[in-house]
Order: C-alpha cells, then sequence, then structure tokens
C-alpha cells in the first residue's frame, strides 16, 4: 500500500505537537551516569572533580536541552580539607558564564510559569564558598564548547590561591583528532627520547620543512611551529585564548559551514582542509574565529615521534586569512588569500600563547628556510609566501605563569622584532 | 600541480564555497556557446574595462608625527614613556591614502620612549587580540589588475606600523591597526623582555568625546565646591562607605536599585581595569545620587560570545581614602539577561532579583583584571530575603544579603594568591548565616 502523503504530514505535526507538550521532567543526577567520565586531581588539602555531561546527558539532568541555546553544564565538586573557606571564581571557568536565573529564563516555558525550572536551576547550581571540612559539589552552565573542554578552576581563600586545569572530550563530537588514535601512531621502536635541549634542537631541524598533499608530490605552507608539553597543559592553554577544535568533514558540519557563509556567521567549528606531513593528514586542527568566516586564524598540528624528558612534541603550521580573492581554480570563482608574510601568524600565535598562562619557554630553530617578499616560495593554493625560514618552539607547563615569568632558549637567535630577547642576553653575558 | 583524486583536492579553508565539498576538482565554467565565435573581442573589451581601473597608487605625503604627538596621551611606566592617539578620520585619510574607517579599522598611533638599558618588545595582542595585521589592512584596498599600486599600498601601510620593538635609550613610533571603539580606547601596552614585563596604561579618546581623566577633572571641581572627606584611616573609611546612600534614585526621587559596590581607584586603574574584562561605557537610562545622573555607566561588549550581561553606574563620591578617589557604584542585570527580549516599547526590563549574581560577577572580572589589590565588604542597603524580596514599582523586584564590595583597584599586576582581604564584613559568615538559616542547607548535586 502506498502511504498517503497527507497521513504523513498529520502524523509528523502529532509526534512534534506532542513532543511541545511533554511536561517539564529532569531525571535525578544519580540516574546519568556522566560521573563516570569525572576526573579528580588533588593540591593539598584541595581535591577538585570535574565531569562535563554529554549535550544528551545535560538534557536529562536539567529536564531541557541546554546545548540547543548554546549552553553547556560542567559539573564541579571541591573537597576542602585546609582550615579557611575557599571560593571557587566562575569568571575562571568562563568569563561570560550564566547564571541559574539567566538560563533558567531561556526555558521558562518549559513547564508551568517557569518557576520550577528556575528552582530546579537553582537546586543543580555550584554553591560558594567551600567551608573547611566540607565538599561543594554543583553545576555551572557556561557556553558550549564542542569537542573537548578546558575547565579551568581557580580556588581563592584569603591567604592562597589554587589553580586547576582539566582538558574534557566529548565522547560524541566528531573532531578531526577523534579520527587519530594517539598513542598507536608510533611503534615503541620509533619514539624518539631526547633529554638534551641540543639534541632536540637537531632533532626538530630534521623535521619536514613544509606541508604536502596527499601523495606527496607537491610541498605547501611551511612547518613553521612546535609545541613541548602535556595535552592539559597545551590544549587549555588554546582554549583559554579563544581557539577551537575543527570538525571533520561531514554533513552536519558541511551545513553549518555553508550557513556561516551564507550569512556572514560565526561557526567556530568549520572544518579545515586536509594536508598532509608523515603521510598523513593533520591530527588535529584548530581555529581563532574572528570577523566572520573569511577570517579566521588556523593553524594544524601533527603529533611526531620525538618525546622531550618524556612530553610529547608536536609539529605545526599557522597562517592568517586576510581576505577573498577571485580566481578561475573554484566553481565560485573566489578563494581564501593567505597574509604572505607568515612569520607574521607565527609571532600572533606566539603572543597570543604568551597570554594564555601555560607558555613557559620559548626557542626558534632552523625550518624551511628564508624566502624574501622578491622571490617568495608558493603553497599548494598557489598564494605567495616569505618568511625567515625559522620555526618557534613553545614550551608548556602548567598554569598559571605570567608574560614576566616566560623565558627563552638559547638557540637561533630570534627574528625581528623578537631579535631584542636576544640582545639582551648577550648584554646580560658581556 | 593540481591535485588528481577527489580525495586530494584542496578544499575548505581555501575555497570559500567549497569548503563543505566533497572535495571534486574544480572545473573553469564554460563559455554560452553563442559567445564563442566573438571570444577575442569579449576578451579584449573586458581586458580593455579592466585596464581602466588599475589605477595608479598615490603615495600620500610623508607623514607628520607633530601633530599626533601634540595631542597624545601619554604615561609614564619604569624608564618609559608611551604616547598614543587615534587620528581623526580625514587625518587618516591623508596618512594612509584610504579610508580605514570604512572597514572597520581603527589605527593607533603609538611612541614609545625607552630610557632603560634594555631593549623593549611591544605586544599589540594585549592592546586587541583581535588586531589586524598590516598586510591583511592593505588587502582589503587591493584593486583588481592593479599590481603595482597594491604593492605600493602594502609597502606603504607595513611602513607606517609600529616596529614593535624599541632598543635601548631609543624612541619608536608607528601604528598599531586596531578595531574600532567608539568612544575611549583603553591602550594597554605590555612590554615584554626576558623574564619580566611590565604594563603601562591609557585612555585615548576618539576625535570629539570626552577622555574620562577630562570627565573626572570636571567633576572634582564640582565636588571640590561642596567640600572632600579626606581619610587615612580605614575604619573611619568604613564608616564613612556605610553612610553612603542605600540606594540610586529615579528622577522623582523614589529608592531604586542598592548601591552594591565600592571602587577606590584613579581614573586611570579603575578604567583599564574594566576594559580588560570587556567592559565599555555605554549609555544607560539616568539614575540619580548626589543630585545629579550618573557620572559613568559601562556594560560588558560582546566579543564573538555573547557577554554578560550586567549594567554599571557609578559616581564620584566627596570621599578621598589616602588621597585616591573614592567611587560608589550599583550593578544589576536584566531579567532573562541575554535571553531577555526588548520590550515592544522600548521600556526597560526588570531587573534579575539576585542582584549579588552581578555584582559577585563584577568583582570576579576585577579579580581576573589583575588590577585588584585588596577586597573588603561594608553594609549597604541591608539585608532582604529571598523570601521576602523587595519590590520596586517599574523596576522589579529583588533580594540581597545587603553589602557594598569594596574593591582596591591599583596598577601593577596581582596575582589572585597577592589579594588582599580586609577584616570588615565577612561574605562568608553572611552565607553560613542563611546555610545556618535553612536556606541551602541541602548538600549540592
Amino acid at each position: 500500500m502506498r502511504a498517503n502523503p497527507l497521513f504523513g504530514l498529520c502524523l509528523a505535526f502529532a509526534v512534534v505537537a506532542s513532543g511541545c507538550a511533554t511536561s517539564f521532567s529532569p531525571r535525578p543526577v544519580a540516574e546519568v551516569p556522566f560521573k563516570a567520565r569525572a576526573q579528580t586531581q588533588v593540591q593539598d588539602g584541595l581535591t577538585v572533580t570535574v565531569a562535563v555531561p554529554t549535550a544528551e546527558e545535560a538534557e536529562a539532568i536539567y529536564g531541557v536541552d541546554l546545548a540547543d541555546k548554546g549552553l553547556q553544564a560542567v559539573w564541579v565538586q571541591v573537597r576542602n580539607e585546609e582550615d579557611l573557606p575557599y571560593w571557587f571564581l566562575t569568571s575562571g571557568l568562563d568569563p561570560s558564564y550564566y547564571s541559574a536565573s539567566e538560563a533558567a529564563y531561556a526555558f521558562r516555558s518549559a513547564g508551568g510559569d517557569g518557576q520550577a525550572v528556575l528552582d530546579h536551576f537553582e537546586s543543580l547550581q555550584f554553591k560558594n564558598p567551600v567551608y573547611p571540612g566540607a565538599t561543594a559539589s554543583g553545576f555551572l552552565v557556561v557556553h558550549r564548547d564542542e569537542g573537548y573542554k578546558a575547565v579551568d578552576i581557580d580556588l581563592i581563600s584569603r591567604e592562597k590561591a589554587r589553580s586547576f586545569t582539566y582538558m574534557i572530550l566529548d565522547p560524541t563530537f566528531k573532531g578531526d583528532y577523534t579520527l587519530v588514535d594517539f598513542d598507536a601512531l608510533y611503534g615503541s621502536g620509533e619514539i624518539v627520547e631526547i633529554e638534551e635541549e641540543e639534541a632536540l634542537r637537531r632533532e626538530l631541524e630534521k623535521l619536514p620543512c613544509c606541508t604536502a598533499n596527499k601523495g606527496g608530490t607537491g610541498y605547501g605552507d611551511p612547518l613553521n611551529l612546535v609545541f613541548v608539553g602535556n595535552n592539559e597543559d597545551i590544549f587549555p592553554a588554546y582554549a583559554r585564548r579563544g581557539w577551537h577544535g575543527t570538525e571533520i568533514i561531514w554533513r552536519k558540519a558541511a551545513w553549518r559551514t555553508v550557513k556561516s557563509f551564507l550569512v556572514g556567521g560565526r561557526y567556530r567549528y568549520s572544518p579545515v582542509s586536509p594536508l598532509y606531513v608523515y603521510g598523513r593528514r593533520q591530527d588535529l586542527a584548530a581555529q581563532k574565529a574572528r570577523g566572520n568566516i573569511h577570517q579566521r586564524n588556523h593553524l594544524r598540528m601533527w603529533l611526531s615521534p620525538l618525546r622531550f624528558r618524556g612530553k610529547r612534541v608536536w609539529v605545526g603550521q599557522i597562517s592568517r586569512d586576510i581576505g577573498v580573492k577571485f580566481t578561475t581554480k573554484t566553481p565560485i570563482l573566489t578563494t581564501h588569500v593567505i597574509d604572505p608574510y607568515v612569520d607574521e601568524a607565527r609571532r600572533y600565535l606566539l603572543e597570543d600563547l604568551a597570554y594564555s598562562q601555560a607558555l613557559a619557554r620559548v626557542g626558534f630553530v632552523k625550518g624551511v628556510g628564508e624566502a624574501t617578499r622578491e622571490s617568495p616560495r608558493f603553497n599548494l593554493g598557489d598564494d605567495p609566501y616569505f618568511t625567515d625560514g625559522l620555526r618557534v618552539v613553545m614550551f608548556f607547563e602548567p598554569r598559571p605563569r605570567t608574560l614576566a615569568d616566560i623565558d627563552l632558549v638559547d638557540w637561533e637567535p630570534p627574528p625581528r622584532p623578537l631579535t631584542s630577547l636576544n640582545r639582551e642576553v648577550s648584554d646580560a653575558r658581556r | 600541480m593540481r591535485a588528481g583524486k577527489p580525495k586530494t583536492s584542496r578544499c575548505g579553508d581555501r575555497w570559500t564555497a567549497a569548503a563543505f565539498c566533497a572535495c571534486e576538482p574544480p572545473r573553469m565554467p564554460r563559455m554560452p556557446s553563442v559567445l564563442r565565435p566573438v571570444r577575442g573581442a569579449v576578451v579584449l573589451c573586458l581586458l580593455l574595462l579592466l585596464g581602466a581601473c588599475a589605477t595608479p597608487f598615490h603615495r600620500p605625503d610623508p607623514l607628520d608625527e607633530a601633530a599626533l604627538r601634540h595631542r597624545a596621551k601619554t604615561a609614564a611606566g619604569e624608564g618609559v614613556r608611551v604616547s598614543a592617539t587615534i587620528p581623526s578620520p580625514e587625518e587618516s585619510r591623508a596618512i594612509f591614502g584610504v579610508d580605514l574607517e570604512e572597514k572597520g579599522v581603527q589605527p593607533l598611533w603609538l611612541e614609545i620612549e625607552n630610557d632603560t638599558d634594555r631593549p623593549l618588545l611591544f605586544s599589540p595582542t594585549g592592546l586587541d587580540p583581535w588586531y589586524f595585521s598590516p598586510l591583511e589592512v592593505s588587502f582589503a584596498y587591493h584593486k583588481r589588475f592593479s599590481d603595482d599600486a597594491n604593492a605600493q599600498l602594502d609597502e606603504h601601510i607595513r611602513g607606517l606600523a609600529h616596529k614593535l620593538v624599541v632598543g635601548p635609550r631609543s624612541t619608536e613610533s608607528g601604528f598599531v591597526y586596531t578595531n574600532r571603539d567608539e568612544v575611549n580606547k583603553f591602550v594597554s601596552v605590555d612590554l615584554v623582555g626576558r623574564k619580566w614585563a611590565q604594563a603601562v596604561n591609557l585612555i585615548v579618546p576618539t576625535e570629539g568625546t570626552t577622555s574620562p581623566e577630562e570627565r573626572y577633572r570636571q567633576l572634582s571641581q564640582v565636588i571640590a565646591q561642596s567640600g572632600v572627606v579626606e581619610t587615612d584611616d580605614e575604619s573611619h573609611l568604613r564608616e564613612l562607605l556605610e553612610q553612603l546612600p542605600c540606594c540610586v534614585t529615579s528622577r522623582n526621587g523614589t529608592q531604586v536599585e542598592p548601591l552594591n559596590l565600592v571602587l577606590i581607584g584613579q581614573i586611570t586603574d579603575v578604567g583599564p581595569a574594566f576594559i580588560r574584562r570587556g567592559y565599555r561605557v555605554t549609555p544607560a537610562d539616568n539614575r540619580y545620587l548626589f543630585g545629579r545622573p550618573q557620572d559613568f555607566s559601562a556594560s560588558k561588549r560582546d566579543l564573538w560570545v555573547a557577554a554578560q550581561p550586567h549594567l554599571f553606574r557609578a559616581w564620584l563620591t566627596p570621599i578621598r581614602f589616602r588621597g585616591i578617589p573614592v567611587w560608589v557604584a550599583q550593578v544589576s542585570s536584566p531579567l532573562g539577561g541575554r535571553f531577555a527580549r526588548p520590550a515592544e516599547d522600548g521600556a526597560p526590563l526588570p531587573i534579575d532579583p539576585n542582584v549579588d549574581e552581578a555584582r559577585n560577577d563584577l568583582v570576579q572580572d576585577i579579580v581576573y583584571s589583575q588590577f585588584l589589590a585588596r577586597i573588603g565588604f561594608v553594609q549597604g542597603v541591608g539585608q532582604v530575603k529571598a523570601s521576602a524580596p523587595r519590590t520596586i514599582p517599574g523596576v522589579g523586584s529583588y533580594h540581597t544579603d545587603g553589602l557594598r564590595a569594596v574593591l582596591f583597584i591599583e596598577e601593577r599586576p596581582f596575582h589572585l594568591s597577592e589579594i588582599g582581604f580586609l577584616d570588615w564584613e565577612r561574605l562568608v559568615d553572611h552565607y553560613r548565616k542563611q546555610v545556618d538559616g535553612g536556606e541551602s542547607s541541602k548538600p549540592g548535586p
């Protein structure tokens, strides 16, 4: 029997309408198993546990779809075995976080006059302070980050301040990095363990010069970045400065990118195209949206087989999209243009991460080699670029650190304007 | 060098609309068949048309820095002096040869004088994390088929940019291409060396606006006429702060929102502390205190996420603590915050009843600005329980612990662990009373 389309439409309508009429019925927190993914850290008398429910779990707990409004819940538990009360600084977690009443307002039509929703949101909220000998726990409603959530917990008392940082993966996000099994990338025989700085420098200078196309027959943008550190130090540092992961190119991401292009909006996770190092596409890409999709800074990272004092070493590439140009190479006759002075994007990233509280040391090593403005090289998109040919090496450590704590490694003389740092070194030696 | 297989073609960031593509290799659109016989003529016509667009670049006259320096705002740090000016739109067009304002770029002229024996590295990211690179700016004005003119413009914009480094005992000046601020630009110049850093902060007004320092001078003169109350003693200060009016009033004298914040600091420190956390001077409905409307009102600016909806109004008080001006302020949020829709008749939204939340958020913002030296709490409007809120017709209702936060704002960067606490009212005790009173005695979820 052929289905009557009218009947189908009515049925669909009835289903939608009944969906709207469901009552506000959140599930008890204990019944939602998100705490299985909780992470705990201890510093002296403070034990801090953090877990991030997925969008579905949060919907069960709150009884409404937080993700639909761009919101996310973070669960925090603080056990205080010291002798002073501590305050959890929510602005450190997200300076634009939502109060319970503000978040509840977005869902006020979900149950009756909105009072039930408000009461429920307030009962879930984390409440300060954490008294000596007590344990406090609850949720904070913050902006939704897809993929991974960098959770910074700062607790202050009259005498001390303590900082905790967590990196929590969303098991449902199809980030490009979810395609990669980082532990299986290299066999134990392939890992190169390095202890001495000079040995690290030599190994970094031997890394590939550039990204390549899939077949390895053409070379593209220079690999001008190296990161050394633990994941919990590197990735939250990026998040703190507004860098976000990118989705792999799949249908949902594609649609969101189209929307962003058409309405000029900001899709924070739009995919970036694949470039190849070690014969594989980037292990992960990150981007910092600016005005709109035409203007963004993006970088790609690959895990290298190097380990420095037990820490992972990543190699990467950054460029700055500065606009759109006419081209005969695409169906819509436009393409992104990168700032040809690629060193500017490299310096920008270094500065940006200097404010991330987690950058400890910086050095420069030889990379692709110099290309002048008069005779630039070209990337795979036929965009010209010029560079001093160096790569910046950034060492990450646990936060907090300030600008004034950042040290320089004495390798290649830093390029202009950073040359001044080196001059200081030689002045000091004199 | 086109990639052969579909998967290897470059898409996403390189090809705008192809960002979502299945990565088919691109093809040139075919010319309609009717035009094919006259192909040569079409191409020739197009080239002639385009040739007409290839206007040469007229290099502007060399920059006359004297005018910019003459009206610059200046501030000094340890062995450094920073001057800053925003050129007027006319000056800007004359300097750059293009209309930067049209693209939302606000050039900021900076001169950094270095009187020390060490080179200084200047970090524009600290001033504006979304600043534009010189070639990004010039690219926005590139014309098609004008390669020579474009290259000259690139060179011109690059040449005017600040070099970002200042040698020992020398001076360096140039432009930073920043995002536009409408009224005042709070300029935080971070100077970095190896294992040290210092910040010099200043406020630069745009053309035709009054700088906060100027406004402060005007206010000080008004207050001087009716008498300044000087004190060096902390407990006397506490008494004075507790004697301040409980609330702001509407024009007709009705008491409205509680005054829940006190700021003690110079305008040149208070301003940057707020600006660092995204606050900008914004207009607000008038409230009254000391017989005048607010001296400043501010709210947080959206960057690329919606910012917290707090609205803040401040007045300069006649009190001076150890010579430092004392401000009293009121901070609250509209009910529903970022989710509230403005009323159709433009009427102000009711306030969020939990006014302490807005106060505590603002305190945290100042904590993270690294300008907070000390914090204390004093009695203000007095406790109003959530179970019996205070209703103000036309404004909404509120409940509060009744305290005012007192923030001592100073310039040097304070780490979280360096912030001092005054032994006045203790927020912790107030919350404990609430717990003991059974208002929130349940353990957290």
